[in-house]
């Protein structure tokens, strides 16, 4: 009955021309809202950026004093602890030792492992044990509860980027005794196991990379206790002091993720446009139809202001992991180009990591 | 068609109470895949999106419970299905993708199982008719750095010719040879491993490239990877495989068929 007089007073007058508040625009209709600042000249993100601009991060190594190494990074709103702890993996007598270095075998499922760690064993993968946990309250969309798909789905690819990289030298996880003179595989006692624990404090989006960062930061500023075979006693004794570093590859590879957004073409005719988002925020994810992640490794020497080794003077680069899920509109001149930017970002992120004075604790 | 080597086993509908399933068997690596496609479906009103179809995939091991392994496997058939199903044509409905690993050589290896279980799922979908926007078919290529003591079928590898770019420090790498679809034996010598969907329209649906470095890790790992000519190369490899064998499979796989 009410509505009667306001059908009549809008038919007779002009209507209310619709318009929201840009926060309201922004709430309703994310895609429109995403689209309208992308096709501006030039094209800019509703959070500032340009496309290809990745978000400024900052890392504070060994801030948790109860763990052997570790390190928080921030970019932007995604916030991410990193904690590694060592843990002595001691060889029984009679052991293989060749048997906890095998490369290939990745067993992560827990029921899947049991071929390698039924036999009393890990395998290298094994060796380091990375956990991502995604803390209640740190995005709307992960409620309290067991770890969720995206949880799992980072932990695992995780644990693939340790094992295929080869991060970390496994010399440096060796407890050897030192005193006897047996041949070189003999003489391992133990091992160092590392737990990598990765602790999602706030997510905004492009979690992946802020937790590989975390890692390899917090792996380098790691120092373990000095642990060595005392053949009286036949244990493991480790020295008070920390002063075992892990040592790491000279060129450390670095991943980086471009998210595709697609945009409508006017014309209606055509190939339908699309813009690709260097390091997208959890707004930006939520309406990218294609994810693109680049893992990557650039000269060191190049890094450092040296002359280029090549002589196009581009960073010499090396790719050893390209992933992209879903969507169709990615091609090959996109992956060649978003490898360039990879590169330089993987500069970055080496030059801040050498910056950050990785001070023992 | 059927004679050749490197044509995969397709059995379909081997479940007759589903809307459509498909058994297929690698040809080379003899990994099988069951599948089950039904929908669409009544969804769970948690799970109900407004104006598209909801995509379930569950992945069922072959060994043991499923385990985090699962999780990502289904999560990246999931993404590369989002973009190939007209979610838009059946909203607020579930279609529900079940697949059984039934047998494989390695059942925690990502490569060697990815490629088979998007096959089969995307047969599968053809059987029960939900619509898509085109079909995809997935290739996995293994490199290898050389190819003593390889045993291949015949037409299973190739070689990857001299590394582009011009750099003279890698012309040693030009005897690269390229492994279709690798058993665990084969890619546990591999070099890297690349596993490559491609739509119909030759448009790239997903990659998952590993570098496999060699050596005890550390300082011995730097300096491997590959440069991103000889990628692209081996995706134009990839490109053709998909479009021009894959398709050829389904359309010979379908037209056994008389009735659907």
């Amino acid at each position: 009955m009410s509505t009667l007089p306001s059908q009549v007073s809008s038919g007779n007058s002009q209507p209310p021309p619709l318009t929201f508040s840009t926060s309201l625009f922004r709430q309703i209709s994310p895609a429109l809202y995403l689209q309208r600042h992308l096709l501006h000249s030039p094209p800019t993100r509703p959070n500032g950026r340009s496309p290809f601009q990745c978000r400024d991060f900052t890392l504070t190594t060994n801030s948790l004093s109860h763990a052997h190494g570790s390190a928080v990074v921030r970019a932007g709103d995604t916030a991410v602890v990193c904690g590694i702890r060592g843990e002595i993996l001691t060889v029984a007598p009679g052991d293989d030792p060749s048997r906890f270095e095998s490369y290939h075998s990745s067993p992560t499922s827990a029921t899947h492992a049991c071929g390698s760690r039924g036999a009393g064993g890990a395998s290298w993968g094994g060796l380091i044990v990375p956990n991502v946990e995604l803390s209640t309250g740190c995005s709307k969309k992960y409620p309290l509860g067991p770890p969720g798909g995206l949880a799992q789905t980072l932990s695992d690819q995780l644990h693939e980027l340790i094992n295929v990289t080869k991060l970390v030298s496994l010399d440096s996880l060796r407890i050897y005794d030192k005193g006897s003179d047996l041949d070189s595989t003999m003489k391992i006692k133990g091992y160092w196991s590392l737990y990598v624990d990765v602790l999602c404090i706030s997510l905004d989006g492009n979690i992946l990379d802020a937790a590989w960062y975390a890692i390899v930061a917090a792996l380098k500023s790691s120092r373990l206790p000095l642990a060595c075979w005392n053949q009286t006693e036949e244990r493991i004794f480790c020295d008070a002091s920390l002063n075992h570093p892990i040592s790491l590859r000279q060129s450390l590879p670095f991943t980086t993720t471009f998210a595709l957004i697609p945009l409508p073409n006017p014309e209606g005719c055509g190939d339908e446009a699309a813009v690709l988002l260097n390091d997208p925020d959890s707004y930006e994810e939520d309406e990218a139809c294609e994810i693109l992640t680049i893992l990557s490794t650039t000269d060191l020497s190049t890094v450092q202001g040296h002359a280029p080794q090549s002589p196009s003077g581009r960073l010499r680069t090396r790719v050893e992991k390209i992933e992209k899920k879903g969507g169709w509109k990615i091609g090959i001149s996109h992956i060649e180009s978003c490898s360039h930017l990879a590169a330089s970002k993987a500069a970055q992120y080496i030059q801040s990591l050498t910056k950050e004075q990785l001070a023992p604790m | 068609m059927t004679s050749s080597p490197l044509t995969p086993e397709i059995s379909l509908n081997p479940l007759p109470q589903s809307d459509g399933s498909c058994q297929y068997t690698c040809p080379t690596s003899r990994t099988t895949i069951l599948t089950s496609v039904n929908g669409p479906l009544e969804v769970r009103p948690k799970d109900e999106l407004p104006n598209h179809a909801t995509i379930e995939v569950v992945v069922k091991p072959g060994i043991g419970v499923a385990g985090v392994r699962e999780t990502r496997l289904s999560s990246i058939i999931h993404s590369t299905l989002q973009s190939l199903i007209l979610t838009n044509h059946h909203p607020r409905t579930l279609i529900q993708i079940v697949a059984q690993i039934v047998q494989a050589e390695d059942h925690t290896s990502l490569p060697l199982l990815l490629t088979p279980l998007i096959n089969c799922t995307i047969l599968s979908l053809l059987i029960a008719g939900i619509p898509m926007r085109t079909v995809g078919w997935s290739v996995h290529l293994a490199v290898l750095q050389d190819g003593k003591g390889v045993k291949s079928v015949e037409g299973q590898t190739f070689g990857l010719g001299g590394s582009g770019g011009g750099d003279e420090m890698e012309t040693e790498e030009s005897e690269q040879l390229v492994v279709r679809n690798p058993g665990s034996d084969i890619l546990s010598r591999a070099k890297s491993s690349h596993t490559l969907t491609f739509s119909k329209e030759g448009e790239i649906l997903l990659i998952e490239s590993l570098e496999y470095s060699q050596g005890s890790g550390g300082e011995s790992a730097d300096g491997q990877g590959w440069d991103i000519s000889d990628f692209v190369k081996l995706a134009e490899e990839g490109k053709r495989i998909c479009c021009e064998e894959g398709v050829e499979v389904i359309r010979a796989a379908l037209a056994e068929r008389k009735a659907f």
